[in-house]
């Protein structure tokens, strides 16, 4: 049933791609309608197919088509828990865009291939997560990556967009060939391409490690582990929002599924936890080289992607935390980074989307990427400014709302780091936990500043005066995606009773409590507790009482204190450049910065300054570090191969001579 | 268990009520030091009876994130001091006791402070948003693994349950504990905006943090943001003072026990007192970019304790 209902709404979602390309200028609005139906209809059924195979106690679902034309293969698909998780993550997110898109591409050019790829790629997710064979995962997955590099080459009317997605294109291709030769040596170990016979296979240490790092790499590349991470504030800023809100907040999630898929499923780690211990510092290292960049951004979008490698960072910590229990056998906690990892990737699939539909509307109202030229739209948009705080507020981790929770949770697997025997990893763990508790700060920061500068404050620009509130789909989906950030803050045992399964299929320990639904207590409730409905009931009887006893029954409204000068104006304000610059200071060896003043003399009297111009760019360390070498190399390579390839034809002969002398000699 | 959660209730409305008469006390403390006549004990709370009574005025665009503020702020910080142990250890039931969620409930009012900061557009509101956050940023990681060490010396985050513990094990000498104990006192300066991380009487708005973020407030807002600032700094004293010092709280509910805990919270309140009021005399406030050398050390030193704690155990 949930595997129909699954296979179903892949076939809706790609069914509704194909109908815009049939538009023509006679039933365009039939059309248009027809396909924002058949893509809500079809993210409703994965969403329905994911809680069907959350509930499902019985054996996973599975079903296997035989390809006629193919007879090595056969379409093999299967819904489990973990599977079924994910498949609820996509569902609920691209339901929220599909109420978005409608509205919003109303002012975008060539909008049906942007809907066909927008369908395919959805449907490639989906297609990733039910493929229960290497070769329809690898398939699908370049079904999904292939989608998203039309999709952010969508504006290919600009150089830079065209540049990043050629970016992207070159980093997705290079996860997949990493995935695949993982894949490839599963393969040859296992004898067949299936996942059944991939699961929990025993192989000599070494062979594990090196599946393990190829698939970490491979998987980190698309996911954004620092420091593969440059292809993803380059792609989302110049993709649609909510193609970015998609990009970022679901497809990220794919590639954990598939590193959770290969790590806790297929391998058996054994007693290795230095594997463990290297996702926890590759994570750790992202999360905070995600949100140190982060904060240096001016442009919205961008921030919001350096932000999702922050976030992702965070889920690997957990996912890191929780090979090291298991690899020396502490079930419970491992169960415990796990459930933290995966509730995250929930979180941050709500909020991070909720954050790009967000801007999506500001973007859509002002035609304005840049923090500095925005402010005060507050008052112009309300109801779009209160959605994107309760988005601030989750990515923050602030409580009651989601993102407290699962980092609550990864802080609870960390802090029990001293019943591990090995010393080095007593005192490196709580150390990736103070690492997290200065993200989770940072970010705050971060989005004081983002929040200030585009909804508070004056207006630095003309367009910000004439925005108005963003239409009713698109708020819609923003209450929605609002209301799931508040519900998984304050619903947690609820939610993490639910994935227990999948830590049931894959560490074989399912946690035996969670507390009741006011108390959440995973580990006991001497050690813990936590009550997030608690909090906010409380604190907003607290508050209301507080309101109704001495709030002021009139105000006087006057001009703010300008130390009797008089004269503020917009450009008086802070900026958001002058806001981050004492973190820029403190943490500067983090970025390539390159600040310049430059003088202009007035042009009668020389020796006065008629205005002074500053510059200032912080880059990413990672392309000087990582990507120059690299494409140096590759140059290098190429230029020394192109010595050998002359053009001539008696040359090529010569090289087919010596090679079968060769091959012969090897031979005999 | 009732009668706990009733004893839980009245120790809150202390700490609310109490706070500015504290500080009210250090600043008599400070003035006689330095030679001056100083300002009746009862002081602040004249003032906070004038603010309440004072004509509120908002900026010309104002939103209501900068009106809401005060009471959330104010709020926030009630229901903190509902789990802070200052004669008991409070009850679960009414005081969310776990460390993790105090950092994070402290975290969400500085939120709502550097919105309302930023909202009116001024300069100054945004010099001490950015400001406050970058303190934050600095004491916060220090904050955690101090709570942290004590975390895993007591196996659990619940701040009753680590307050049990330390009075069934006097800890206070341990020099893992001596080590927390010096960088919480750090911490407690730089989060409480005390010299010389910030100064609370300056009136120069240039080397401001916390108050150039509440220059725009006024009247009832201005009063509930001050107490909430009185309270925030009477909470960080008693966790010092209970957490760190000899004497730990004695876990029993009766009569008797209550008024020695009592006695003896007093007398170290005192003394904590007197030690701030020295250190404010003899310091001066530090240049802003000097603070992180001072934070860095807080936070070196909180590793240091967790690192000795990881290998005693």
């Amino acid at each position: 049933m949930a595997l129909r209902l699954a296979t179903l709404s892949i076939a809706i979602i790609f069914l509704s791609g194909l109908l815009p390309l049939c538009f023509s200028y006679a039933y365009q609005k039939l059309f248009s309608r027809l396909n924002a139906g058949l893509l809500i209809l079809g993210s409703l059924c994965a969403l329905a197919a994911g809680c069907l195979a959350l509930l499902n106690t019985a054996p996973d679902y599975s079903l296997t088509i035989p390809l006629s034309f193919l007879p090595m293969l056969s379409l093999q698909l299967k819904l489990d828990a973990l599977s079924g998780y994910f498949f609820f993550i996509v569902g609920l997110v691209s339901f929220a865009v599909a109420i978005y898109l409608p509205a919003y591409i109303q002012s975008i050019p060539h909008k049906k291939y942007l809907l066909f790829f927008t369908a395919v790629f959805i449907s490639g997710m989906l297609l990733v997560l039910l493929a229960n064979n290497a070769f329809i995962f690898l398939f699908a997955w370049e079904l999904m990556s292939l989608s998203s590099y039309f999709l952010v080459a969508h504006e290919h009317e600009h150089e830079t967009n065209r540049q990043a997605a050629f970016i992207y294109l070159l980093m997705a291709q290079m996860s997949g060939i990493f995935i695949l030769i993982s894949f490839g040596l599963l393969a040859k170990w296992s004898g067949s391409l299936n996942f059944n016979s991939f699961a929990h296979l025993h192989l000599s240490s070494a062979w594990t490690s090196v599946i393990f790092l190829l698939g970490l790499w491979g998987f980190g590349t698309k996911a954004g582990l620092v420091p593969l991470h440059a292809w993803l504030p380059k792609a989302h800023p110049v993709a649609p929002s909510p193609i970015s809100a998609l990009m970022s907040g679901v497809m990220l999630k794919i590639a954990v599924y598939g590193f959770i898929r290969l790590s806790f499923y297929f391998l058996t780690i054994g007693n290795l936890w230095t594997l463990g211990g290297v996702v926890l510092f590759i994570g750790t290292i992202s999360a905070l080289i995600g949100v140190l960049y982060a904060i240096m951004q001016h442009d919205v979008k961008c921030l919001l992607a350096y932000h999702s490698v922050e976030n992702i960072g965070i889920i690997f910590i957990g996912l890191g935390l929780s090979l090291i229990f298991q690899a020396t056998n502490h079930s419970l906690l491992a169960t415990l980074g796990l459930l933290a990892a995966l509730y995250h990737c929930l979180n941050h699939a709500l909020f991070k989307s909720l954050l790009f539909l967000g801007a999506g509307s500001v973007i859509q109202q002002t035609h304005e990427h840049d923090l500095e030229q925005m402010g005060g739209l507050i008052h112009k948009m309300p109801r779009t400014a209160f959605y994107f705080l309760i988005g601030c507020l989750s990515i923050s981790a602030l409580p009651p709302f989601n993102g407290f929770v699962s980092e609550w949770l990864t802080f609870q697997t960390a802090l029990q780091s001293s019943l591990l025997a090995n010393g080095l990893l007593r005192i490196l763990i709580p150390l990736a936990a103070a690492i997290l508790a200065l993200t989770g700060i940072l970010a705050a920061t971060c989005f004081v500043k983002t929040y200030g500068m585009i909804f508070l404050g004056k207006a630095r620009s003309v367009p910000m005066h004439t925005a108005h509130e963003a239409p009713l789909t698109m708020r819609f989906s923003m209450v929605l995606l609002a209301s799931c950030c508040l519900f998984f803050g304050l619903f947690p045992s609820f939610t993490l009773a639910h994935l227990n399964a999948i830590a049931k299929q894959s560490i074989g320990y399912a946690l035996p409590a969670f507390g009741n639904w006011l108390w959440l207590t995973p580990i006991s409730i001497q050690q813990t507790a936590y009550s997030g409905l608690g909090i906010f009931i409380v604190l907003l009887f607290i508050t209301s009482l507080v309101y109704f006893w001495w709030h002021p029954r009139q105000y006087k409204s006057v001009s703010p204190w300008d130390c009797g000068f008089g004269g503020l104006t917009e450009r008086t304000q802070y900026t958001g450049t002058a806001f981050a610059m004492p973190i820029r200071r403190i943490f500067q060896a983090f970025w390539k910065i390159t600040e310049a003043k430059e003088r202009r003399p007035s042009l009668r009297q020389p020796h006065q300054t008629q205005s002074v111009h500053y510059t200032l760019h912080t880059d990413d360390w990672a392309w000087e570090w990582f990507y120059k070498p690299w494409r140096s190399g590759m140059k290098i390579a190429s230029q020394s191969i192109a010595k050998w390839q002359s053009g001539h034809l008696r040359l090529y002969l010569t090289y087919m001579f010596i090679t079968l002398i060769i091959l012969l000699w090897l031979v005999s | 268990m009732m009668s706990r959660i009733v004893y839980s209730f009245l120790q809150t409305s202390l700490i609310i009520a109490c706070a500015p008469l504290f500080v009210g006390f250090i600043k008599m403390l400070k003035c006689w030091l330095q030679n001056r006549s100083a300002p009746s004990v009862f002081q602040r709370y004249r003032d906070l009876r004038k603010l309440f009574h004072k004509q509120t005025i908002i900026a010309h665009h104002a939103s209501w994130i900068f009106r809401f503020a005060p009471y959330l702020i104010f709020s926030i910080t009630v229901l903190i001091a509902s789990a802070i142990p200052l004669i008991i250890s409070p009850s679960k039931t009414i005081g969310f006791t776990d460390v993790i969620l105090i950092a994070g409930l402290f975290g969400l009012s500085r939120f709502f402070l550097a919105l309302a900061a930023l909202d009116i557009g001024t300069s100054f509101g945004g010099m001490g948003a950015s400001r406050e956050m970058t303190v934050a940023t600095l004491a916060e990681p220090a904050l955690m693994i101090a709570f942290f060490s004590l975390a895993m010396m007591a196996s659990s985050t619940r701040l009753d349950v680590i307050t049990t513990y330390l009075s069934a094990h006097s800890l206070w000498f341990n020099p893992s504990m001596l080590f927390v104990a010096i960088a919480f006192a750090m911490i407690a300066v730089a989060e409480t905006g005390r010299i010389p991380v910030d100064n609370p009487a300056t009136h120069l708005e240039l080397t401001m943090i916390h108050e150039a973020m509440i220059l725009e407030y006024s009247g009832r807002h201005l009063a509930l943001i001050e107490w909430a600032a009185q309270i925030k700094l009477l909470i960080y004293i008693t966790l010092f003072a209970n957490l760190f010092l000899p004497f730990p709280l004695i876990n029993q509910l009766s009569l008797s026990a209550m008024g020695l805990n009592g006695g003896i919270v007093i007398m170290k309140l005192l003394l904590l007192a007197f030690v701030l009021v020295l250190a404010e005399t003899h310091l001066a406030k530090l240049r802003l970019f000097r603070v992180p050398l001072l934070l860095n050390m807080a936070f070196l030193l909180c590793l240091l304790g967790l690192l000795m704690h990881v290998i005693t155990n």
